[in-house]
């Protein structure tokens, strides 16, 4: 609207926060009238994001939130108004909890209208839509006490005059005064029910206070209502003075001020539009002076009397004039109050989604940062945060962090996750997501649900979806393993983690980093070096996954190095010949990494017996050392394995009734005792043995040596211990697996090797991993 | 005047330390070109670290030439760039030699060689028949890790899939090398990891500058047109995917009373 140009124009430009503020503040300032004390409570609102109302905050945020800065804008719109800043303070405590005035209305408004309307809208568009939305909201709540109908109306008057005032006013001074106000309107609002609000007004206006007091000795309402009649005071002082930003009233006299000053001062211009509540009157007594002059010269709108009158009358055209008004406000208090019904620890919870405390609430942790289960509080909807890591980013806000967020953006689709918005909060920036219980690979490794093949079947059927979905976007996911897929207690299963996606170039070939993909689920021409790659490096990934959900193993564990994961490839499905792999010989590390020996392929014999016929077929096609020969993810679910082979897919509701949550945390968890159970004893048995005889001793306590040293690995990570028993099956990995300590380290290496695409990010994961 | 053995020493093991990054590099060439009146010098001081270090440092040698010709040309000093132009067959032989364990570098040495080449360091003859060298050292390599090791050739006979059968263009003389049958010497893990490690690092590198828009009148443009692809089915799905965001959007934005106009229509 006009009001937002005038912010700009006037005021800071930048950040549209700031821009609110100033908008509200001018209002007031100039307004005086009862639709200056809405714009107070749009303050409150803006000011709310720091807040524990989150929601408020995000409302305005919207923008800021996509971007670090949002966290930081806020602050700094209020540092801008440099006098004002004390009073915001006031303001963002009064705002969120906006009860002080009558209408109340406006603390449940910001939860709800602003809140997440604009949460929602700015996070995922970012459009302006949703910051008006906001902002309306705001001002409706804060403006019109009484009914929110008002609202409209008086945000449109505020906006206009607020526009004109920051023409006339560029001084930060002319803001000063409106600030004021606002702390004296925050004070009382302090006064109400708001707990939270309360403290934080309270010590806000007491800085203020002083300040106020300074300046307020000169006006002259004091005695009666106390703050009351001193905010007039201070406002009228304000103004003249202009420079006192500090001026914040009161608090607790805000509502006597309302009612008796803004009467006397603003009754020209805007008393009849405000005239509902009684407030207003007081206001404009308060208001008055500044509100005749500028608005009659500078503001069109305004028309000081005209415009604001015009629009005013309409709204108190809707709702009968003053005493109703007040009345109905009143009732609204009521209503706010009922609303909150929080649990106590929900409504203890500082933020909108609710997180056990500590560590309880980690569903997965990996190079990327941490994931938590919340629930949100209001909606009672399970979320899943994903919290982006800042630690270590010298760069401000990590650009793979944009990306993901981007990519994510322009998805959607029922097998990949949703990102539903993005949060900054407590100096944390969240992806927030819808939460799902299971991810395949702790549901492959549940103790006793065992899927059914239809399940099994529909399961890796909607992998292929979710996959044909993401390229046919132009996007690749490089890094398809089990732990990165989702399964809902409802066998609804969803692609998940895009912190190394990409979008890529369909019709022509580009350089990507061949650092990607969790290494066991790594395509041989990545290994081999490849930087031109596409789609075919998922299609072997997702192969992979396939085989894990008919097996639960993974099918090419190997020890975390290229050199090692390609023998195990080899020693499965033979070493590629020309004839397989034509451009093998043009892979940059071929001249490294080419295999001195020749062996067959023992998929078949391997795998044949454990997979369907079609299945099987399917299988081979996929894995193709050669990606040009591999089948999309379109060609893939063609296949007679999902369209004619029986049986047919089947979802697995059945997950419903397993209960729990099962992702690789919780079977890391499991397997970690389990090994601790067996260490133990082992350990018993060990000393049984020593106890019993000097010559079983030897053999005895090396192979209990053997058995701890490799269990270490696996404790590291839950996969390598289920994919152990397939290792000691092949010959190649035994061999390599009796190097000891180093292929321990190695493990570990391997486990935490999430090869991002960044340099630092591969660098992080190895440190940790050796260390 | 600094004590021209010492300048020797620490030219040599700023050679020998070098690594992917650009700075190595430079620090080493820099210190070259300070010291430039020990031009002779130095520059035998490349030849022999190149001779006698491992695959992965002449390829990192390899690399520092193309750089270290180029800063010293901006600079002047053309000594450098003529006992490298005189040398060049040298360095090539020592950084993918005939005996097969080369084959990993041949790629890095076609690479510099073209970018001296377009720099206009080296003639365009010259780097011709060099190319025709390495390929033989290339294609020969390549054909020792397809017939693998001589125990493989027993039972490896069935050409089917053995790697041994290469296509008739591609077939050259058998390669018999210093190494004899026994194919190149076994490269060692860590270095092939490292070299992995390295060669990332510059892809990487290389990947920074991909975005930079050649100067000249709409090559940006041109650049685009070359990009964009026929119209095809994506376009069609974008276009239909906001055709249906655009319908929505109006829908949701019109006034209240036509909202409940069209609905009563409905």
């Amino acid at each position: 609207m006009a009001a937002r140009g005038g912010f700009r124009g006037g005021f800071n430009p930048q950040q549209l926060q700031s821009g609110y503020p100033k908008g509200q503040y001018d209002a007031r300032g100039y307004g005086q009238s009862p639709g200056h004390g809405t714009p107070v409570s749009s303050f409150h609102g803006s000011p709310a994001v720091q807040s524990p109302f989150g929601g408020s905050g995000r409302g305005w945020n919207n923008q800021p939130q996509f971007s670090p800065q949002g966290q930081f804008s806020p602050s700094y719109a209020h540092n801008n108004y440099g006098p004002p800043t004390g009073p915001q303070g006031q303001y963002h405590s009064g705002p969120a909890h906006s009860p002080p005035y009558p209408p109340t209305g406006p603390s449940s408004q910001y939860p709800t209208g602003p809140y997440r309307g604009g949460h929602r809208g700015g996070s995922f568009r970012g459009s302006p839509f949703p910051a008006r939305g906001g902002v309306r909201g705001g001002f409706k709540s804060t403006q019109w006490h009484t009914p929110s109908n008002n609202a409209r109306g008086q945000a449109g008057q505020a906006e206009d005059s607020e526009p004109s005032h920051a023409a006339s006013h560029q001084s930060p001074s002319s803001h000063a005064g409106p600030p004021s106000e606002k702390g004296e309107l925050s004070a009382a609002e302090s006064d109400n029910p708001f707990r939270p609000s309360k403290e934080l007004q309270v010590e806000d206006t007491s800085k203020e206070d002083q300040p106020k007091e300074e300046k307020m000795p000169p006006p002259s309402r004091p005695p009666p209502t106390g703050p009351q009649s001193a905010t007039p005071n201070k406002f009228s002082f304000s103004m003249k003075n202009a420079a006192r930003p500090a001026v914040a009233a009161p608090r607790p006299e805000i509502s006597s001020k309302f009612n008796a000053a803004p009467a006397a001062r603003e009754p020209p211009s805007k008393p009849a539009q405000k005239a509902p509540p009684t407030r207003p009157e007081r206001d404009r007594g308060g208001f008055p002076k500044n509100a005749p002059t500028e608005p009659a010269s500078a503001r069109p709108r305004p028309g000081v009397p005209s415009g604001p009158g015009d629009r005013r009358p309409l709204e108190t055209s809707r709702q009968p004039e003053p005493t109703p008004k007040t009345r109905k406000v009143k009732k609204i208090v009521r209503r706010l109050k009922e609303k909150p019904t929080l649990p106590p620890d929900f409504a203890a919870s500082k933020s909108v989604f609710f997180r056990k405390p500590g560590n309880e609430s980690v569903v997965g942790s990996g190079t990327y940062g941490k994931v938590f289960k919340g629930l949100n509080v209001y909606t009672k909807k399970l979320v899943a945060l994903k919290k982006i890591r800042m630690e270590g980013e010298k760069d401000g806000f990590p650009v793979t962090a944009v990306r993901e967020i981007k990519l994510l953006r322009s998805l959607s689709h029922k097998n990949v996750v949703q990102l539903q918005e993005v949060m900054v909060e407590a100096n944390d920036c969240f992806m927030v997501f819808e939460y799902l219980s299971h991810d395949l690979t702790g549901l492959l490794n549940h103790p006793t649900f065992t899927l059914h093949p239809g399940h099994k079947k529909h399961l890796a059927q909607q992998l292929f979806e979710g996959l044909d979905y993401l390229h046919t976007r132009g996007v690749l996911h490089r890094d398809i393993k089990a732990a990165n897929i989702l399964v809902s207690n409802e066998g609804i299963l969803k692609l998940a983690d895009f912190g190394l996606a990409r979008f890529y170039a369909k019709h022509h070939q580009l350089d990507y980093t061949n650092r990607v993909i969790t290494i066991w689920y790594r395509s041989p021409e990545l290994l081999l070096g490849e930087t031109q790659y596409g789609p075919a490096v998922d299609i072997w990934s997702a192969a992979c996954v396939m085989v894990e959900i008919f097996t639960t193993r993974a099918i090419f564990p190997g020890d975390g190095s290229e050199i090692n994961q390609l023998e195990k490839i080899h020693a499965v499905l033979g070493t590629p010949s020309r004839k397989d792999w034509p451009n093998m010989v043009e892979m940059p590390w071929f001249p490294l990494l080419r295999p001195t020996y020749r062996k067959p392929s023992v998929f078949e014999e391997k795998y044949k017996g454990l997979l369907t016929p079609a299945a099987f077929d399917l299988l081979s096609s996929m894995f193709r050392y050669d990606p040009d020969k591999r089948p999309s993810a379109a060609e893939v679910l063609k296949h007679p394995y999902f369209t004619t082979e029986e049986p047919a897919p089947r979802q697995a509701v059945e997950l419903k009734d397993i209960g729990g949550e099962w992702h690789e945390l919780e079977s890391k968890a499991l397997r970690r005792e389990k090994e601790k159970r067996e260490k133990e004893r082992a350990r018993a048995a060990q000393h049984q043995h020593q106890q019993s005889g000097p010559k079983e001793d030897g053999p005895e306590s090396s192979s209990s040596r053997d058995r701890e040293r490799k269990r270490p690995n696996e404790g590291s990570d839950a996969q390598r211990e289920a994919k152990r028993p397939h290792i000691e099956a092949n010959g190649k990995a035994e061999r390599s697996g009796q190097t000891g300590s180093s292929r321990d380290l190695e493990l570990d290496a391997a486990s935490g090797r999430l090869v991002p695409v960044q340099d630092s990010g591969s660098a992080r994961n190895r440190a940790s991993g050796n260390g | 005047m600094a004590d021209p053995f010492e300048v020797r020493m620490r030219f040599t093991s700023q050679l020998r330390q070098l690594n992917a990054s650009v700075t190595s590099a430079q620090k080493a060439a820099q210190y070259a070109l300070k010291y430039r009146d020990m031009a002779e010098d130095l520059h035998s001081c490349i030849l022999e670290q190149l001779e006698r270090n491992n695959m992965n440092t002449r390829a990192n040698i390899m690399y520092f030439i193309e750089h270290f010709l180029d800063m010293a040309n901006k600079d002047g000093h053309v000594d450098y760039v003529r006992m490298m132009q005189r040398d060049i067959i040298r360095v090539v032989d020592a950084v993918a030699p005939d005996d097969g364990s080369g084959a990993a570098n041949v790629k890095v040495v076609r690479k510099v060689l073209h970018a001296m080449q377009s720099k206009s360091f080296l003639d365009a003859q010259v780097v011709t028949q060099i190319e025709e060298v390495l390929r033989d050292r290339d294609v020969a390599a390549q054909d020792i890790a397809m017939s693998s090791p001589p125990a493989d050739h027993a039972d490896g006979g069935d050409g089917a899939d053995g790697l041994g059968d290469m296509p008739p263009s591609r077939t050259l003389p058998p390669y018999h090398g210093k190494g004899g049958s026994g194919g190149p010497p076994k490269l060692d893990k860590k270095q092939i990891e490292q070299r992995m490690e390295e060669d990332r690092e510059r892809h990487k590198r290389q990947r920074e500058n991909i975005w930079a828009v050649p100067p000249g009148e709409d090559a940006e443009m041109e650049k685009l047109w070359e990009e964009t692809s026929d119209l095809g089915e994506d376009d069609h799905r974008m276009g239909e995917e906001e055709l249906a965001e655009w319908r929505a959007e109006f829908e949701a934005r019109k006034c209240v009373h036509q909202r409940e106009g069209a609905d009563g229509l409905k």
